[in-house]
């Protein structure tokens, strides 16, 4: 049962997470009845299910919380700000609810928002009437209390048309059977002849004898489905089993045929006649407005994709098919070795065609990985919804490009640096509502997320149109901190860059949201965790962006296997714009660390230098160009081996200062090639 | 020949209690996840009960069984609905679109079990 | 690759350096390899040897001898690599060490086990776990988290 509480669990975080995306789009659109049926739909769905696996505290409250969005389901009294912000904060509630094991503290906390609840729907609706319960004691299943057979007399008389609700007597008559020894008659007096019988009618009654240890409510409960289409008759016979007794069961029915019996009969028959005309029309109407109401649920949600073909796939198990994936490349790596070395054509052909396979094999358990931005964009609303009335601002976070896809561990990674960029914008950056009064700037703050996919990376751009950054504070603070002398002349974009120095800050005051902006410096670390890189502009008084990219962190890349010196390295192919061969002597010539190939001028690195060279410099090398930024930069290698596709390994946790390599390969003659993160080489040499 | 249960509820693990409870107790199940999927199944083929939510997107509960009843082949199917409430009017408005019992939610196993013996065998 | 370390366990593994007597926990020790090719990584400390393959997991390999503060001297025939394994930042990490030479694997109670002397006999305390006795020799038990989470490091503060 364990593992479909765990089911339930997951499923209840969708539910929390479709509450929070319909309320904040019930935020900007109050009037929005799909939404406000949809979110009724959810909670009652939550409801229900939480009842089923236990979690009787998140079932209660949202019991309440549902009967408060009941109200506003007919259109009739509309939502207000209050409402929505109250029910999101119950859901960060009911978060905390979700424990097998509540204590007195967690039953206090329902408590809590059970009456603040009620209080809400006082509001709304003075006169709160809420459904009856029927207490149906039919539950109770409970035996006599000496085991003692005791003898019934059951008259069972179905409506004729009983059998349109899909009843079958018979099953009714075996559950008696099942709870005591009977003994039952068949009343066929209503059987008509066989040419007027109609075979969906129902012409046929019992009666029957039982003597069971069961309870009258046991015995009434098995006709609990068709108390409204049958007559149902339960009387005590006898304290004792006198079932095989025929005589006293002879004198039962004599009383029974008495005319006590048929009177009773015929008020029991008018009664339940007369309650039939009645109730029709009342039930009727009540079917018909059930019926109405249910068919707002009819269309398709507005905010949730509730069909979609997809299946849930643990997260581990993706990343343990990712490693097979990168183990069947390994051994790839190394059938394409032996194949060469055999030089077998057969060999070589399929090697080509697995290799091909492969490729196709790992582009799809990356894909598989991928989850787009859009998942974060919630929690990223949610935010900013929250902050924005706690400091009294009206900022609304606008979004772009959110189909982006990125690894999701990546994802998982870049929630917190993106929460602090935000928290510092609502904070800092954004104005409050006199002041971009006064600049004539309009009084909702826009906070814009804008995602791309630029070659192999990715850019993730946080745009507020706030005040911008004030280059003279920068200054002066990073002065004052140490950081850069008086003289020193930079440019404003790397002034902008001393933001991230750790212990930097210059807002005035400390403020409960996010610090003394001291987590920048965090922000950029963990950008740079994730291999990726993060920059500023602004403008004063009218914006601050950051611009976030990231590389699609492939643990398998197509790379260009080289040769430095020996050691082998490998570099992206994504990156790779040309390559050249060239005469060493012609690189030595140049004094400026830049050559010209094809007419066009390239600074180089020569890696041989770069990276301890020692021994004969080779008669010919090759130079590859790879992009850098906006420009073109190259890399000369002694040997350019062959195009190979490269599962990255960590190179460990002892690597963290260095970080010119991403990682290293293991080659099919079990040896290594580093893979050479160019941005990084080329930054730390030039 | 083991009888067919089709079950109806947009919530997936309430669908896989049931697809458990009601497999391990020797019935085959088919599975729809709303009101819409599971009239899809209403093709002809054998259904020997309908066990359906009563909220469910795109096609509810109330309007799935309506339906039902008037297809020949299963006028006179079992159908029974899941419901959280005891409400008189919802368990009237069921009934009137044709269900021929309920089941309440929460529900265990022998609940489950107990109440399917009502209606079929 | 070794993922947990073994705790409780009374038997050190001892290896030679700079003439000193080491000793290792066993269950910290992963594997001991014979001086095998390690792929340089560029730009990387001295006392940094490089990675090596070992079952599909890159492992970096640090030269003892350098990194412990002696002098670097030939490579000879018992020149090994121990594969240790301990927990840095919560994770279970291995890492290569080359030694001069492997000797027994030891048991010591530990009662026989003294701590570090913080005063005199030159040697840096933070990165002894304890010293021992045996034929006549002491045993440096050494630390190794605190050795592999430092850089460059002086286990004796006289270097030799």
């Amino acid at each position: 049962m364990n593992s479909f509480v765990e089911k339930f669990k997951v499923e209840v975080g969708e539910y929390f997470e479709r509450l929070e995306s319909g309320l904040l789009q019930l935020e900007q659109d109050k009037e929005n009845l799909q939404n406000i049926g949809d979110i009724f739909r959810i909670m009652h769905s939550m409801k229900g299910s939480g009842g089923m696996f236990g979690f009787d505290l998140l079932s209660d409250v949202t019991h309440d919380l549902e009967s408060l969005f009941e109200i506003f389901r007919s259109g009739e009294q509309k939502v207000d700000s209050e409402v929505i912000s109250f029910t999101l904060d119950s859901i960060d509630s009911l978060r905390n609810l979700m424990i097998e094991n509540p204590t007195d503290e967690h039953r206090l906390l329902a408590s809590k928002l059970k009456s603040d609840t009620q209080k809400l729907i006082a509001r709304f609706n003075p006169s709160n009437l809420k459904g009856e319960f029927v207490k149906q004691t039919a539950n109770s299943f409970g035996t006599n209390s000496e085991s003692q057979q005791i003898t019934y007399y059951i008259s069972f008389v179905p409506d004729e048309d009983i059998f349109n609700n899909g009843t079958n007597p018979l099953y009714l008559i075996d559950e008696l059977h099942a709870l005591g020894e009977c003994n039952v008659q068949v009343v066929i007096d209503q059987l008509p002849s066989l040419v007027e019988i109609d075979p969906v009618k129902c012409y046929v009654s019992w009666y029957l004898f039982i003597a069971t240890t069961e309870s009258v409510d046991t015995l009434q409960d098995v006709f609990i489905f068709v108390a409204n289409c049958a007559q149902i008759k339960i009387e005590k016979v006898s304290n004792e089993n006198v079932i095989h007794q025929d005589a006293v069961l002879a004198d039962f029915l004599n009383v029974q045929l008495n005319h006590d019996f048929w009177e009773l009969r015929e008020t029991v028959i008018s009664e339940h006649n007369q309650a039939h005309e009645t109730d029709t029309n009342e039930e009727k109407e009540e079917a018909d407005v059930v019926l109405n109401s249910a068919t707002e649920f009819n269309k398709t949600t507005s905010f949730a994709p509730t069909v979609v073909d997809s299946i849930r796939v643990d997260s581990v198990k993706i990343d343990h098919y990712m490693n097979l994936v990168s183990e069947i490349i390994t051994a790839q790596s190394r059938l394409e070795q032996i194949s060469s070395n055999l030089k077998n054509s057969d060999l070589e052909l399929i090697t080509e065609n697995f290799t091909k396979l492969n490729r196709q094999l790992r582009d799809n358990a990356f894909d598989m990985s991928l989850i787009p931005l859009q998942s974060l964009v919630v929690r990223l609303k949610r935010l900013v919804h929250d902050l924005s009335k706690s400091l009294d601002k009206e900022v609304i976070l606008i979004t772009e490009g959110m189909d982006t896809e990125l690894d999701k561990n990546i994802i998982e990674k870049l929630i917190e640096p993106l929460l602090h960029i935000i928290r510092n914008s609502l904070d800092h950056g954004i104005e409050s509502k006199t002041e971009r009064h006064k600049k004539k700037k309009g009084e909702v703050g826009t906070i814009t997320l804008r995602a791309s996919t630029v070659g192999s990376s990715v850019q993730i751009e946080i745009e507020d149109d706030g005040e911008g950054l004030n280059i003279a504070k920068i200054r002066e603070k990073a002065v004052s901190n140490g950081l850069i002398s008086v003289q020193e002349k930079m440019k404003d974009e790397e002034i902008y860059q001393l933001i991230f120095e750790p212990g930097f800050s210059t807002s005035e005051e400390l403020t409960d949201v996010s610090g003394r902006g001291v987590g920048m410096d965090v922000v950029r670390r963990s950008v740079q965790a994730l291999r990726g890189s993060i920059e500023i502009v602004s403008e004063k008084d009218k914006f601050t962006r950051f611009i976030i990219k990231l590389p699609l962190s492939l643990s398998i890349i197509d790379g260009l296997l080289t040769s430095v010196n020996g050691s082998y390295y490998v570099i992206p192919s994504s990156i790779i714009h040309k390559l050249h061969s060239v005469n060493p002597e012609f690189l030595k010539k140049e004094f400026r660390q830049v050559v010209e190939l094809d007419g066009i001028q390239f600074p180089f690195l020569n890696l041989r230098e770069e990276f301890d060279g020692k021994g004969q410099i080779p008669d010919e090398q090759f130079v590859v160009i790879v992009y850098y930024g906006n420009h073109s930069f190259g890399l000369v290698v002694d040997e350019v081996v062959r195009e190979y596709q490269a599962v990255i390994k960590p190179l460990g946790r002892m690597f963290k200062s260095q970080d010119i390599f991403s990682g290293a390969s293991i080659l099919g003659t079990g040896q290594l090639a580093l893979v050479i993160d160019t941005n990084k080489l080329i930054k730390k040499y030039t | 020949m083991s009888k067919q249960i089709l079950i109806a509820d947009d919530s997936e693990s309430i669908r896989e209690i049931l697809v458990f409870s009601l497999e391990s107790a020797g019935y085959e199940v088919l599975v729809a996840k709303d009101g819409l999927d599971a009239l899809g199944f209403f093709d002809g083929r054998t259904i020997d009960l309908l066990l359906t939510d009563y909220h469910m997107p795109n096609l509810n509960g109330l309007e799935l069984i309506v339906k039902v009843r008037q297809m020949e082949t299963y006028k006179f199917l079992p159908i029974l609905v899941l419901t959280t409430e005891k409400q008189v009017d919802i368990i009237r408005a069921a009934r009137d679109s044709g269900a021929t019992g309920w089941l309440l939610k929460p529900f265990n196993t022998e609940k489950l079990l107990q109440t399917l013996r009502k209606v079929i065998r | 690759m070794a993922s947990e370390i073994i705790q409780g366990l009374n038997s050190y593994f001892t290896f030679r350096l700079g003439g000193k007597l080491f000793a290792v926990n066993i269950g910290q020790i992963t594997k001991i390899l014979e001086l095998t090719e390690i792929t340089k990584v560029p730009n990387s400390p001295q006392y940094f040897r490089g990675i090596i393959n070992l079952f599909g997991d890159i492992i970096p390999v640090f030269d003892g001898r350098l990194k412990f503060g002696f002098q670097e001297t030939e490579l000879t025939r018992e020149t090994c690599i121990l594969i240790l394994v301990f927990e840095l930042d919560g994770q279970a990490v291995n890492s290569g060490i080359i030694v001069d030479s492997v000797e027994k694997v030891l048991i010591f109670d530990p009662e026989q086990i003294k701590p570090a002397p913080t005063v005199g006999r030159g040697f840096n305390a933070e990165f002894i776990n304890g010293i021992t006795i045996y034929n006549d020799e002491f045993v440096i038990i050494l630390n190794i988290e605190k050795i592999f989470s430092e850089e460059e490091i002086s286990i004796i503060n006289v270097v030799e």
